[in-house]
């Protein structure tokens, strides 16, 4: 489609009755839609100066908007203020939609700014043409390309038509572009006092609209009684009472799938109603009867017997017996801790049309757009192109919303109603029917010198696997569960020999991505055993780490073909020294923790103080080394995230099963952080040029071992006899 | 029909007494600034003014209510205009996700209108919603900071 003789790239639409969700409303940005050069598949240049990026990370208050949109402005040298950002839905334009990892903003400025860059050079390019110039006579200035030697200055609105026919730099051409000033720090500065989270106005004005306050006043609310145990099957349900209340609809049958699966979603009757109130009041009337005959007998008791017998499973270890040396023996059994994102899991959907004409829009808070988007074509049979999938800002994810089950049955239920529908998890539902991070035994071997040089260490890491249950599939022979690998692999200290046995368990309970993920399993078992072996062979912690890390260089990790790490040790020795030297260590009734997190290279190091009973952390200083930082304050407000995730996490010993459910039901068995409790932080972070590398979840291990070493509650461990 | 006032408006509301303020409010009125957390009262995203009091409105029944004045985070401020403390939390850069916030900030508010110089210890001690975030230092630096100003 050609228009003013160069061609205009549609605009995405978004189907039946979508409007294109601006994402901070209160600073919305308005674009001209008369002309514009998609310059890429996420970033439109407008002739009226202004730009359109679409995000491809969600928001959920970990500051991914700010950081991608510093990469972008740097990149591109245009003001942060003429950005217009959009939540980009899920349509292929866009690629997988993910958020998690620790990956956005620095995964924005490995992927993204080359390609920014690109668009930039075609600028460049551009004017120089124009001006008949040679191109490295021109610069950019914030929206403008210069050639200096004149002074002469063209808008880069002004060159669209010129850019569009160039084609994409490639090669050197690309490498030349994608270079231009070191990121200034005053661009973050920029990205951030207008879009880091602490800045939106329509937050602390309630204005802000989740996902959970998308309902219109005429859509029916449903939540649903699910199964109350994995693999129970609905057999039928009453709901003559249900109709005494008044406002109830009607229910709604929600078939699930088996478990485990991919996307698992129970057995459940969704109860609808027209208001949230007349479908709690319904559903606890609901009388439903189950069948248990093939129901997962989740039990924790059961499943740590299970875990620790695996982590303690033959082959044992047999290391030849080296003269000079002896063993030493360490176990820990670590929780399954909930999520608990402050804004419950829930869905809006409007379904219309059946079959080829079927039709779904869907408002989700979601991390994985993309998944939920093929899940609903794949698992209910939805026409691709006929599907519309928005996130917006969500209330919390920490990994919970990776799981698409609750969006799946909002949209099972909407099919069913041919209405648009609200359907909501409950605070009990959330605790009792969704996924935790998996339990875990770790058994730690290790032979030692007379003066506690460790020289041969064996850890066996048996833990209920997230990839054996959602994705079988990559369960390969010899790498097993490549997510539970990947962080032993990253030890980092110098010994004579080290194996790291990941022994992936399916045991049936609901497991996912928690955040930190299978670090906050592996991290706080290798840190905590560390301290106590220190403890063990009374010589100090930090120095035993530092004597082991001295000389380590870099060091690259791989496995088969997912893990590829390069680990700095003299970036964890920096920031071991740095928080050594803040806390003016030794510290009495404290303990140290360090680790590297893959996003791709974050060097933590922490010291926790307990107060003199061991009853609670008191004060902790923290070191963080995460490369270029694009938007410090942001980076600061996720280090004082993960000390409050951390200590939350700790103040109670997570979810327990018995009888196939959950003991848990609400928030008082699973206390937060209260303000009352919040700790003394010193937190440093390192100034550097290394690559920008991500900040949400490496805290978060590093701060569990300190504490947990601190609070004595790292583990059990004793001198042990050779076999 | 029973007759609330919210945010200085009358309004005329269907729901039966024992609805829950919360839901009377999101669902009834179209007032979503107030959240649901935990529905038992031990979160605080619910939290209101009920006569100048904070209170959980997800275990306050609206026959509770009556005619006392409701103020939602909605009212805090006049149309267009910022609260001291939505200023300093802008100003501190509290928020993170920002569910919890609505009810953070009317509790603090309640605070200050009770305590208009509050001690690090009276604002620990008064605000107990939760966050899951980790807010925590931020607001009680932003509320010292808002108490600051007059």
């Amino acid at each position: 489609m050609k228009h003013e003789g160069f061609p205009i790239r549609r605009r995405v639409l978004l189907g039946a009755g979508g409007s294109l969700l601006l994402v901070c409303a209160s600073r919305r940005v308005r674009a001209d839609a008369a002309s514009v050069w998609q310059a890429l598949a996420t970033l439109e240049l407008h002739s009226n100066g202004l730009a359109t990026l679409w995000l491809r990370k969600i928001e959920m208050g970990q500051g991914a908007h700010a950081g991608v949109l510093a990469v972008v402005v740097s990149a591109l040298d245009l003001p942060a203020e003429r950005f217009d950002l959009r939540q980009a839905p899920s349509r292929p334009r866009f690629g997988n939609l993910v958020t998690g990892g620790s990956f956005s903003a620095a995964g924005a400025a490995r992927f993204l700014a080359p390609q920014v860059s690109g668009v930039r050079l075609r600028l460049m390019q551009a004017a120089a043409a124009r001006w008949g110039v040679g191109l490295d006579a021109c610069r950019t200035a914030q929206g403008q390309v210069v050639h200096a030697p004149s002074g002469r200055r063209l808008k880069y609105e002004e060159l669209l038509r010129d850019a569009v026919a160039l084609p994409e730099p490639k090669g050197d051409a690309l490498a030349q572009a994608a270079a231009p000033a070191a990121l200034p720090s005053e661009v973050g500065l920029a990205a951030q006092a207008l879009h880091a989270p602490g800045r939106a106005r329509d937050v602390v004005t309630g204005e802000r609209r989740y996902g959970i306050d998308r309902r219109a006043p005429q859509d029916w609310v449903a939540v649903v009684a699910r199964a109350p145990a994995l693999n129970a099957r609905m057999l039928s349900f009453d709901d003559a009472a249900c109709r005494t209340v008044p406002g109830f609809e009607r229910c709604v049958v929600v078939r699930g799938n088996q478990f485990p699966a991919q996307n698992h979603v129970r057995d459940g009757v969704a109860v609808v109603a027209r208001n949230t109130w007349a479908a709690l009041q319904a559903r606890q009337k609901l009388v439903v009867r189950w069948d248990e005959s093939h129901a997962v007998r989740s039990d924790s008791a059961a499943l740590y017997k299970a875990l620790q017998a695996a982590a303690n499973q033959a082959p044992a270890w047999s290391p030849q017996a080296e003269a000079g040396l002896a063993a030493w023996s360490w176990q820990i059994t670590l929780p399954a801790y909930p999520h608990l994102p402050m804004e419950p899991p829930n869905a809006w959907a409007s379904a219309s049309g059946e079959g080829a004409a079927a039709a779904l829009h869907l408002v989700s808070g979601t991390q994985r757009q993309t998944r939920l988007h093929d899940a609903l074509v794949k698992e209910q049979g939805w026409p691709r192109e006929q599907v519309q999938v928005e996130s917006p800002h969500l209330g919390g994810g920490f990994g919970r919303k990776l799981e698409v089950d609750y969006a799946l049955e909002a949209a099972l239920v909407a099919r069913e109603l041919g209405r648009p529908v609200q359907l909501l998890w409950t605070r009990d539902d959330d605790i009792r029917f969704g996924i935790v991070r998996p339990p875990s035994a770790h058994r730690i071997d290790l032979l030692h010198d007379a003066r506690g040089g460790i020289a041969h260490w064996h850890h066996v890491f048996a833990g209920e696997s997230v990839t054996a249950q959602q994705e079988p599939a990559d369960m390969a022979q010899d790498a097993g569960d490549w997510t539970m690998r990947l962080p032993m692999l990253a030890f980092p200290y110098a010994v004579k020999s080290a194996e790291h046995i990941p022994r992936p368990l399916r045991e049936g309970i609901p497991v996912g991505w928690w955040r930190g993920t299978a670090w906050t399993q592996v991290g706080v078992a290798v840190e905590c055993a560390l301290n106590a072996f220190a403890r063990h062979t009374r010589q100090d912690p930090l120095g035993l780490r530092l004597r082991h890390l001295a000389g380590q260089g870099t060091l690259q990790r791989r496995h088969g073909e997912r893990i590829a790490m390069r680990i700095e040790a003299p970036r964890l020795i920096q920031v071991l020294q740095r928080v050594a030297q803040a806390a003016r260590w030794p510290v009495a009734d404290a303990a140290p923790a360090c680790g590297f997190y893959d996003c791709d290279g974050t060097y933590v190091a922490v010291i926790a103080q307990t107060d003199r009973e061991r009853r609670r952390i008191i004060k902790l200083w923290i070191s963080v080394d995460c490369g270029r930082v694009l938007t410090p304050d942001v980076v600061r407000q996720q280090i004082e995230s993960s000390v409050v995730f951390a200590l939350t996490a700790l103040k109670s010993d997570g979810l327990h099963w018995e009888q196939g459910r959950v003991r848990e039901s609400s928030l008082a068995e699973l206390p937060l952080l209260t303000l009352a409790e919040w700790p003394q932080v010193d937190i440093d972070v390192v100034p550097s040029d290394a690559d920008v590398s991500g900040i949400g979840e490496p805290v978060v291990p590093v701060l569990l071992a300190a504490a947990m070493s601190a609070l004595g509650r790292g583990g059990k461990g004793a001198a042990a006899g050779l076999r | 029909m029973t007759t609330i006032l919210v945010n200085g408006r009358s309004a005329s509301v269907s729901d039966p007494p024992e609805t829950p303020l919360l839901w009377v409010l999101r669902d009834s009125l179209g007032l979503t600034g107030t959240k649901y957390g935990c529905g038992v009262g031990q979160c605080g995203a619910c939290t209101v003014h009920v006569d100048g009091a904070a209170t959980r409105s997800c275990v306050t029944p609206l026959s509770a209510v009556a005619a006392r004045p409701v103020l939602t985070i909605e009212g805090l401020a006049p149309a267009g205009q910022l609260h001291k403390l939505q200023q300093a939390w802008l100003q501190e850069r509290v928020s993170q996700c920002g569910y919890c916030q609505a009810g953070m900030l009317m509790s603090a508010a309640a605070l200050l209108a009770r305590v208009p110089q509050p001690s690090d210890a009276q604002v620990r001690e008064a605000i107990t919603n939760l966050c899951r975030c980790g807010t925590h230092p931020r607001v009680l630096r932003a509320v010292q900071r808002a108490a600051a100003q007059p």
